[in-house]
C-alpha cells in the first residue's frame, strides 16, 4: 500500500506543497528566530557577504588575475608591497593580490557550498535511512560509517585525487566522500530518537507510508541538526581544500586562496611578501569560523528551543 | 457482514518479544527467553461500546495497545475486524483499517509534530487517505473538540497551544476520518486536573457523536468509570477480572483487582483507609509458567488441600520457593556475611533469617528445615523439590482461563475451587 | 503551644525571563509544625514547587526571594549561602525527596557510597555508622538492608523511589520536603510508599512537606494543607476545615475537579482557562480571570490571606467573598445567576 500511496496524484499534490511551505516555512522561521542573536547574525551577514563575493567578485577586481603588472618606471612589480594602486600588493610574477582574492572567492564559495551539499546529502541520506529503516541495513550502513571514520583523510585524499585526476571539481568530490560520516552518525540518533516519537507512531498507525513520514515528519525534525553539519561541512570542506590545494594535489589553475598560499610558498618570498599569502588566509579563516559559528548558533537556538519544550513538559 | 459479526474482537492476543541475545547465547545456543508482554487477552468490542483496560505500568496494556494498532506484529491469536482476521489483511484491508481504527496517546507535548501547524496535523490523515473537503473537515473537528473558533488554532504550532489543547488537536486529529474505533492510551494523565474532567467529557461526548467504539488504556481507575461502562483489569500480560465499572469499582473479586482498588487514595480526611498489604513490584514477564500470574504477591494464595498453615508463612513459603526455583537466592552473599563461612548450619539458618519470619510448627517446619539444608548443601534442586512435594498450590499448576459468569469475569481459583467455595457463594449482585 | 518547625511569611519569589519579572509566589505564608505533615496542593504554574526549593536554597539561577522570610527552628535562613544551608540544614535538618528518582541517584556510585558522601558532607559519623543508619531505613522503606551496595540500576523504579527516601531520612532529618514523590509511581507503589511515611511519623516524629498536584493524597495522608493558584495561596487550614468547609472558589473547585471511587458518577468540576502568567507586582487576585464569582474588586486588589471559620485557628482564605462564595456553589454550582447581578451590583 505504500507504493500506491506515493503514486497517487493527491500526494504529488501534497509533495508540491510540501516544497512550498512545510519545509520552506521551517527554514524561514528557524533563520528568522537566528537572526534575533546578533552574534550569529553577524557571522551571518559575513557568510553572505562572502556569497557576494563569490558571485561578483571577478567583476570587481580591478586587473586581470593573470595580468603582469608594472611600475611607471616599466619594471615588473614582483613581490611589491601594498600600494595605491595595489592596496593589497603584488605576487612574485606580479599579479594584483587583490584581483586574485575577488577571483579566487568564486572558487572558495563553489567548493563550500558543493562540499558542503555533499556532505549533507550523503549524511542525512545515510543517518535517516540507516535510523528510520533499521535491522540489516541499518547495520550495514553503520559499519560501512565506522569504516569511513578510520579512513585518514589527507593521504586518502591525494590517493583518490591521483585516481580520478588531479582537479578543482574532483578535489570537492573526495572531500564530500569522507566528511559525511559525522553527520551519519549524528542524524541517525536523532532519527532514531524521532522514530519513537508519538507523533511518528499515530502517522504510522494511520497508514502514512514510509516515505510520507520521512519527509514530512523525520526530515522537518532532524533539519535543525542536518543545517548544522552543512555549515560545518561548508568549513571543512573548504579547509580541506586548501589544505590539498597546499599539498598540491588539487588543480593549481583555479585560483582559489588555498592556491594563492600555495604559490606564495613555493615561490620562497613567504616570509618577505607576507602580503600575498596573508589576506587569503585571513579570508579562509573567516569564512571557516564564520560557518562554525553560525552553526553553533543554530544548535544553541535548537537545543534551547527543545529545552523550552520539555521545560513544559515537566511543569505539566 | 453479518449484523452480529463484533466490531473488534481480540482472540487469545499473544505479542511475545525475544530479548535480545548476544554472541554467547548463539555459541551456547541457548533459547532466547521470551518476554510475555501480552498473553492470551481475550475480549470483544462491539459497535458503540466503550471498553477500558487497566493495569500498572509493565503490566502489558500498551503492548497491547500496540499491537492492535498493528505497530507490532502479532506473535499468537489474533485479531478480528469485522470479520476479517489481521492475520489474513491483505493491503486493502489494512488500509481500511488504519482509516477507521485511530489512535490518541498519553503525551501531548510529543504526539503532535512540532514542525507542523495544527491545519497540516489535522489534514494529514485525510490526505493519507485521499478524502476530499479538507477545509470544511478541518474546520467542522476543530470546533467539535471545541478549540474555537478554528481560525484561530488553524496556524498554530504546538508550541504555542497548552496541553489540553495539544491533547484537542490530537483527539480531533484521531476523529477526523470518522473512525469506528478510537485506541486511547492514558489521554487525561498528563493533564492539569483542572482540565482533565472537560477532555474527558469531550471523549466520551464524541465518541458518540461520531459513532465510534473505544479501548481506553490508563493504570488510573479513580477516572475510568467517566469513560467506559466495561473494565478489564490487566496483570503481566493477562486479564485477571473482567466487569462493569462500578462493580469492580465497589466490590473487586480478583485479589489483585482488589489491592488495586483499596490503593486508590480517596479525597476525604475524614475516611480512614487502610494502606495497601502488597510488597514489592510485578516480576518481569518471563517464564511466567502456567498458574496465575499474581501468586507470588497475592494475599489469598491457596494452600494445597490438607496442609494446614498461616495464610502469612503460606507466602513465605510461595516467595522463598520462587527465588529457589528461579535461582534467584543471594546464597553467595549470605554465605559471605557468615562468620564461618564454612559452617552448613549456620548458613541455613541465615537463609531462613532472610525468607522466613518463623511462625511454622509441625510437618511444614520439618520439611523446610530439611530443604534448608539442601540448599546449604547446595542441592538446589533436592530442595524444590522436596517443597514443591508438600506445598505447591493450585494457583501454579493449574492453568486457569477467565471463565466467565453473566458479565463478570474473574480468573482466580478463589472463585471456581469447588471444594473450597462454590460459585453460588458468589453470585453476582449488582445493586 | 511551641514555635513552628518552618515559618514562611510574606514569600514572595520572582524570576528574571525576558517577558519581564515573573513572580512564582506572591506573599505566601504557612508554617509547618513539628511532626505535621502539610500538603502544598496547586497546578503546574501555581508556585508550589517554587516555594519548596526556595526553603533549600534550590531555585534556578534566574529565581530569587523578592521579600518575605523562610524561618527554621525560628532562625531566618532565606539570606543563607550555599555554604550555610549545607553546614546547617541540609540533609541532616531539611531532606529533599525530589520528583523524578531516575535523575537524582548517581548510576554510577552504590546506594551505599552516596549515603556515605552525604554523611561525610554533612555530619561526623564514622562509615559504620552510617552503613548502619542505611541499612535501618532499607528495612523501614521495605528494601533488604542486604541491598544497600546495589547501583541504582539494579532497583526497579518504584524501588529507586524507595532508596531516594530512604537517603533522605537516613539521617533523621526533622523536615522532609517531598516534590511528587509518588506521581510517576503507581497507585499500589504510591500507597507502599505513603505506608513507609507514616511509619517514618509515628518513629520518628518528621515533618513533612508534600508538594503534590494531587489532592486526595493530601487529604488522606496529611494534616494540613494549603492550596496554591497562580503564585497566591488560595486557601490553607487543616485537612478537615479545608475539606468540610472551603472558602475559596479555586480551593473548593479544585477538590471537586478529583474523581473519588465512592462516587464513580458524580460530574467532576471543570476549572475553565489556565492560571496567568504574572508579571511584576501581583495587584489582583490570579484566580479571578478564571473566577465564576469574580467581582470587581478581586481585579483591583489581590486580596489578604485572612482568618475564616471558627473551626481551625490556622484556617484562612485570600478571598473577597470567602463568606459567601461556597454557599453560592453548592447552591447553584459553578455557573452562578446571582453572581452576575451581585457582580454588577459590586460594579456600581
Amino acid at each position: 500500500m505504500p507504493a500506491r500511496d506515493a503514486v497517487s496524484l493527491p500526494n504529488t499534490e501534497a509533495f508540491e506543497n510540501i516544497a512550498d511551505h512545510h519545509i520552506v516555512r521551517n527554514f524561514v522561521g528557524g533563520l528568522r528566530m537566528m537572526l534575533n542573536d546578533r552574534t550569529t547574525a553577524a557571522y551571518f551577514w559575513i557568510l553572505v557577504g562572502i556569497t557576494f563575493l563569490g558571485v561578483v567578485g571577478p567583476m570587481l577586481a580591478p586587473y586581470g588575475i593573470e595580468q603582469t603588472q608594472y611600475s611607471e618606471t616599466g619594471q615588473i612589480l614582483s613581490a611589491a608591497p601594498p600600494s595605491i594602486n595595489h592596496p593589497l600588493g603584488t605576487t612574485f610574477a606580479g599579479y594584483d593580490v587583490l584581483s586574485r582574492l575577488l577571483v579566487g572567492a568564486r572558487p572558495t564559495v563553489i567548493t563550500g557550498l558543493l562540499g558542503g551539499g555533499l556532505i549533507l546529502t550523503i549524511g542525512t541520506s545515510i543517518g535517516i535511512t540507516a535510523g528510520y529503516v533499521g535491522g540489516r541495513t541499518e547495520t550495514i550502513l553503520m559499519r560501512f560509517t565506522d569504516f569511513v571514520y578510520g579512513v585518514p583523510l589527507i593521504p586518502f585524499g591525494i590517493v583518490m585525487i591521483t585516481f580520478l585526476g588531479v582537479g578543482f571539481l574532483s578535489s570537492i568530490l573526495v572531500i564530500g566522500l569522507i566528511l559525511w560520516r559525522g553527520g551519519a552518525r549524528v542524524i541517525r540518533a536523532q532519527t532514531l530518537q524521532i522514530k519513537q516519537y508519538p507523533f511518528v507512531k499515530v502517522a504510522k498507525a494511520t497508514g502514512a507510508s514510509r516515505r510520507r513520514i520521512i519527509i514530512k515528519h523525520i526530515l522537518p525534525n532532524v533539519a535543525p541538526m542536518a543545517i548544522f553539519f552543512l555549515a560545518l561541512g561548508v568549513g571543512y570542506a573548504i579547509m580541506l581544500q586548501a589544505s590539498l590545494t597546499f599539498l598540491g594535489v588539487a588543480s593549481p589553475f583555479t585560483p582559489s586562496w588555498g592556491v594563492m598560499i600555495r604559490n606564495a610558498f613555493n615561490s620562497g618570498y613567504m616570509s618577505q611578501a607576507w602580503w600575498w599569502s596573508l589576506t587569503p588566509g585571513l579570508l579562509i579563516g573567516i569564512t571557516v569560523l564564520s560557518t562554525f559559528m553560525f552553526g553553533r548558533g543554530y544548535e544553541d537556538l535548537i537545543t534551547a528551543d527543545s529545552e523550552s519544550v520539555e521545560a513544559d513538559t515537566v511543569a505539566a | 457482514m453479518a449484523d452480529d459479526t463484533p466490531l473488534l474482537e481480540i482472540d487469545d492476543l499473544e505479542k511475545h518479544f525475544e530479548q535480545s541475545t548476544n554472541i554467547l547465547d548463539l555459541l551456547l545456543r541457548r533459547e532466547p527467553s521470551k518476554i510475555q508482554a501480552v498473553d492470551g487477552v481475550s475480549f470483544t468490542l462491539e459497535t458503540n461500546d466503550s471498553i477500558a483496560v487497566i493495569g500498572e505500568s509493565g503490566c502489558g496494556k500498551t503492548t497491547l495497545l500496540l499491537t492492535l494498532i498493528g505497530l507490532h506484529d502479532i506473535t499468537g491469536g489474533d485479531v478480528v475486524y469485522k470479520g476479517t482476521p489481521m492475520s489474513d489483511f491483505d493491503d486493502a484491508d489494512w488500509k481500511e483499517y488504519r482509516s477507521n481504527v485511530q489512535v490518541i496517546f498519553q503525551d501531548p507535548f510529543n504526539s503532535l509534530d512540532p514542525k507542523m501547524t495544527v491545519e497540516e496535523s489535522l489534514k494529514e490523515p485525510l490526505k493519507i487517505h485521499d478524502v476530499g473537503n479538507r477545509d470544511e473537515r478541518v474546520y467542522q473537528v476543530l470546533e467539535d473538540v471545541e478549540l474555537r473558533p478554528p481560525e484561530q488554532y488553524l496556524h498554530r504550532k504546538p508550541m504555542n497551544l497548552s496541553g489540553g489543547e495539544k491533547q484537542r488537536v490530537a483527539i480531533g486529529r484521531a476523529l477526523v476520518l470518522e473512525p469506528d474505533i478510537i485506541l486511547a492510551d492514558e489521554p487525561v494523565s498528563m493533564l492539569d486536573v483542572s482540565t482533565q474532567a472537560s477532555v474527558l467529557r469531550m471523549l466520551k461526548d464524541l465518541i458518540d457523536d461520531y459513532d465510534a467504539s473505544m479501548i481506553y488504556i490508563s493504570h488510573d481507575l479513580s477516572t475510568v468509570s467517566y469513560i467506559s461502562e466495561t473494565v478489564n483489569v490487566m496483570y503481566l500480560g493477562r486479564i485477571v477480572e473482567s466487569a462493569p465499572t462500578e462493580w469492580i469499582l465497589d466490590d473487586p473479586k480478583h485479589p489483585y483487582s482488589e489491592a488495586l482498588v483499596s490503593a486508590i487514595p480517596i479525597p476525604d480526611p475524614h475516611h480512614d483507609r487502610a494502606r495497601t498489604e502488597m510488597s514489592g513490584a510485578p516480576r518481569d514477564p518471563i517464564d511466567l509458567g502456567e498458574g496465575c500470574r499474581f501468586r507470588d504477591r497475592c494475599p489469598k494464595v491457596i494452600p494445597p488441600d490438607g496442609i494446614d498453615v498461616d495464610q502469612e508463612a503460606y507466602r513465605e513459603v510461595m516467595a522463598f520457593r520462587e527465588a529457589l526455583e528461579r535461582d534467584d537466592l543471594p546464597l553467595e552473599r549470605i554465605r559471605k556475611e557468615l562468620d564461618d563461612p564454612g559452617d552448613q548450619e549456620a548458613f541455613a539458618a541465615a537463609i531462613r533469617g532472610e525468607y522466613f519470619s518463623g511462625e511454622m510448627t509441625g510437618e511444614n517446619a520439618t520439611t523446610v528445615d530439611a530443604a534448608l539444608d539442601d540448599v546449604a548443601d547446595g542441592d538446589l534442586d533436592a530442595a524444590a523439590d522436596r517443597l514443591r512435594d508438600r506445598f505447591e498450590s493450585v494457583c501454579e499448576n493449574t492453568p486457569l482461563s477467565v471463565e466467565a459468569e453473566a458479565d463478570w469475569h474473574v480468573a482466580c481459583h478463589q472463585y471456581y475451587d469447588h471444594d473450597r467455595r462454590t460459585k453460588e457463594d458468589h453470585a453476582i449482585t449488582t445493586d | 503551644m511551641s514555635r513552628p518547625l518552618l515559618e514562611i511569611e510574606d514569600l514572595t519569589i520572582r524570576y528574571e525571563t525576558d517577558g519581564g519579572d515573573l513572580t512564582a509566589v506572591s506573599n505566601a505564608s504557612f508554617s509547618v509544625d513539628e511532626g505535621e505533615f502539610f500538603g502544598l496542593a496547586g497546578e503546574s504554574g501555581s508556585g508550589k514547587s517554587t516555594t519548596a526549593k526556595a526553603i533549600i536554597g534550590g531555585l534556578d539561577d534566574n529565581g530569587w526571594i523578592d521579600g518575605g522570610t523562610i524561618r527554621y527552628r525560628g532562625e531566618e535562613i532565606q539570606d543563607f549561602t550555599d555554604k550555610e544551608l549545607n553546614e546547617k540544614l541540609r540533609w541532616k535538618e531539611v531532606s529533599w525527596i525530589p520528583q523524578s528518582s531516575m535523575n537524582s541517584l548517581d548510576p554510577l556510585q552504590r546506594v551505599s557510597e552516596q549515603a556515605l558522601e552525604i554523611g561525610r558532607v554533612h555530619t561526623d559519623l564514622s562509615n559504620e555508622a552510617i552503613r548502619e543508619k542505611l541499612k535501618e531505613m532499607f528495612d523501614v522503606v521495605g528494601l533488604q538492608q542486604s541491598r544497600i551496595d546495589d547501583y541504582p540500576h539494579q532497583f526497579s523504579g518504584g524501588m529507586q523511589q524507595r532508596a531516594i527516601i530512604a537517603l533522605a531520612l537516613f539521617l533523621e532529618p526533622s523536615l522532609v520536603i517531598a516534590d511528587e514523590p509518588t506521581t510517576a509511581l503507581d497507585v499500589i507503589m504510591q500507597d507502599q510508599i505513603f505506608k513507609y511515611l507514616d511509619r517514618m511519623k509515628d518513629d520518628a516524629e518528621i515533618s513533612l512537606l508534600l508538594i503534590t498536584h494531587d489532592i486526595s493524597v493530601i487529604f488522606e495522608s496529611c494534616d494540613s494543607v494549603a492550596i496554591m493558584h497562580a503564585s497566591q495561596i488560595a486557601e490553607r487550614g487543616s485537612t478537615t476545615a479545608v475539606h468540610d468547609n472551603p472558602r475559596h472558589p479555586y480551593a473548593f473547585m479544585f477538590k471537586e475537579a478529583f474523581p473519588d471511587i465512592r462516587e464513580p458518577s458524580r460530574d467532576l468540576e471543570v476549572i475553565e482557562g489556565y492560571p496567568p502568567e504574572l508579571i511584576g507586582e501581583v495587584s489582583s487576585c490570579s484566580f479571578t480571570d478564571r473566577c465564576p464569582w469574580a467581582v470587581e474588586e478581586c481585579h483591583q486588589s489581590a486580596p489578604p490571606l485572612e482568618p475564616v471559620g471558627d473551626d481551625d485557628a490556622t484556617h484562612a482564605a485570600s478571598c473577597f467573598r470567602s463568606d459567601e462564595a461556597y454557599e453560592l456553589y453548592e447552591r447553584y454550582g459553578a455557573t452562578d445567576p446571582s453572581a452576575e447581578v451581585e457582580a454588577e451590583q459590586g460594579g456600581n
